[in-house]
């Protein structure tokens, strides 16, 4: 039996210079090499790339390409429904909409009380458990409740990092593509890769790290 | 402009504001998703508190003649859908002028409302031509663009769909990071206690916490009274109509230097005069614009 090719995965969240040397290493591979393409927000500026990206790519049997901002979406999805019918077209975890902060999840446990100032007034910082609907909140990523518009769009699934709560299990939502690590942050891009990222750190036990523009954490025992 | 109650609002039309914001958290949504910045992006003080302030605050506008919008731009998940619809109805009953937002799927829930503009938040991270033509297929009136676009990029934007009106921020709340991007809680910012000092009332862990978790300050010192006033013009000429100040929450004596300070840059941006209002040289809001991708 013949086994499947992998899949090549190209491109990146957040970094247009990943952007601008795509098309490149799109045309060092063959047309029936599986494909998965992740798009940065697509300002003006890089319109010119994506145009010859989405050209490359109609010579390809299998792609699937992941969108981080909403207009790149809105293209993706006329181009599939005019052009590339079977195009796998991803909502990027840029626009997932989850809450990932690292320390959400310590909210749930006993804290020690804590005198603190609040602008002029002294408080008593105490911990309670926080409530159901807000627990919930923290779960359940903004994109379960899109699932009619994004099927209107020809999105087949949403990609989704790390978040700190167990996500919550929402009634019909779309496929999910997992992202590996969790999304915190973006630093936007000042043409100069020496500007971008900053030193790694732990915060609520997790591993904070930058991917050029991209900040990201893992599970501190992970690596 | 930015504003907390209705007391500011004759204040800010007398400084020369031409349009006003607010966010909105009252005890239900409070007992239900505690005080932070769950709906509004803006926790604690930086929202009307009752329906009642709300309203009073919708008359007191409308009697200054002064349009003002709610804002209703954090993320948002299936349950809260009934409480912002409720919301933005009862907005729409007091007479507010308009929503801001960045929920696709609230906006296409909410335009059936007749009487209000929908802004679509600096949140929502608009940054091509297609994403304005996005928003306006689901019933967009304006953008807030972000910060990172250079004025070649708004143009582009503005050109190709010029049937919306297009905002930029101009002073105030300046990031480090991609603000839309960003999934940092935004908590109160808690400074330690005096030894002794007796506190006036208890504040759950959840809602805010001195030890909490703030991203920015981690990678950069915030630098105070970023502002754009040096490229007014340019953003104007780019096809940004509406400058936006930040600083929900912060004092008003601070929005009002700020807002004062536009003003006078309207007439002629300078370096000096910054220095001279703010006591340190200038922070421009968009660093390195130039040379941006």
């Amino acid at each position: 039996m013949k086994a499947e090719p992998m899949r090549i995965a190209l491109g990146h969240p957040s970094c247009p210079g990943v952007l601008r040397g795509l098309a490149a290493q799109m045309r060092a591979l063959k047309a029936d090499q599986p494909l998965r393409l992740t798009l940065p927000p697509v300002t003006p500026t890089l319109d010119k790339d994506v145009d010859e990206i989405l050209r490359i790519a109609q010579a390809f049997s299998d792609v699937e390409i992941a969108a981080n901002d909403w207009g790149t979406l809105a293209r993706l999805s006329e181009w599939k429904k005019t052009r590339a019918p079977k195009l796998t077209l991803i909502l990027g975890v840029l626009l997932s909409a989850q809450d990932t902060d690292p320390v959400l999840d310590t909210f749930l446990s006993p804290q020690p009380e804590n005198a603190v100032r609040a602008g002029q007034e002294a408080v008593t910082l105490r911990w309670a458990p926080p409530p159901e609907a807000l627990r919930q909140h923290w779960a359940t990523p903004s994109a379960f409740h899109w699932t009619p518009l994004l099927r209107e769009m020809g999105v087949d699934a949403v990609e989704l990092g790390l978040q700190p709560l167990p996500l919550t299990d929402a009634d019909g939502r779309m496929p999910i593509r997992a992202y590996p690590f969790g999304v915190l942050s973006v630093m936007p891009c000042r043409g100069n890769c020496a500007l971008c990222g900053g030193p790694d750190a732990v915060r609520a036990g997790r591993r904070l790290f930058f991917d050029r523009n991209l900040l990201l954490w893992e599970e501190a025992d992970q690596r | 402009m930015p504003l907390q109650d209705a007391g500011e609002v004759a204040v800010l039309k007398n400084h020369g504001a031409d349009e006003l914001y607010c966010g909105y958290l009252d005890d239900t949504l409070r007992a239900l998703y505690g005080g932070d910045a769950t709906l509004s992006r803006r926790q604690g003080q930086a929202n009307v508190s009752s329906p009642e302030a709300l309203k009073a605050l919708a008359l007191e506008a409308r009697r200054a003649g002064i349009p003002v919008h709610l804002a209703l731009n954090a993320r948002v998940t299936a349950e809260q859908m009934p409480h912002l619809i409720r919301i933005a109805n009862m907005w729409a009953d007091f007479g507010g002028d308009g929503v801001i937002l960045q929920d696709p799927e609230l906006l296409r829930r909410l335009r059936a409302i007749p009487t209000l503009q929908f802004t679509v938040s600096l949140l929502a991270v608009t940054v091509n031509q297609s994403g304005a033509a996005f928003w306006r297929s689901l019933g967009a009136d304006r953008i807030v663009l972000p910060r990172f676009l250079s004025p070649g990029d708004i143009r582009a934007i503005t050109a190709a769909v010029p049937q919306l009106t297009y905002e930029a921020m101009v002073m105030g709340d300046q990031c480090l990071f991609v603000d839309g991007f960003c999934r940092s809680v935004h908590a109160e910012n808690f400074a330690p206690a005096a030894p002794g000092e007796t506190p006036s009332r208890v504040v759950c862990t959840y809602h805010t916490s001195g030890n909490a978790y703030h991203l920015c300050r981690d990678y950069a010192e915030p630098r105070p009274d970023p502002c754009a006033a040096c490229l007014l013009s340019e953003l104007a000429d780019s096809g940004v109509s509406i400058g936006k100040l930040g600083g929900r929450g912060m004092p008003l004596e601070m929005r009002l230097r700020w807002l004062d300070f536009l003003r006078e840059a309207l007439r002629s941006p300078s370096p000096a005069r910054y220095r001279e209002s703010f006591g340190h040289d200038c922070n421009c809001y968009y660093p390195g614009r130039e040379d941006a991708q």
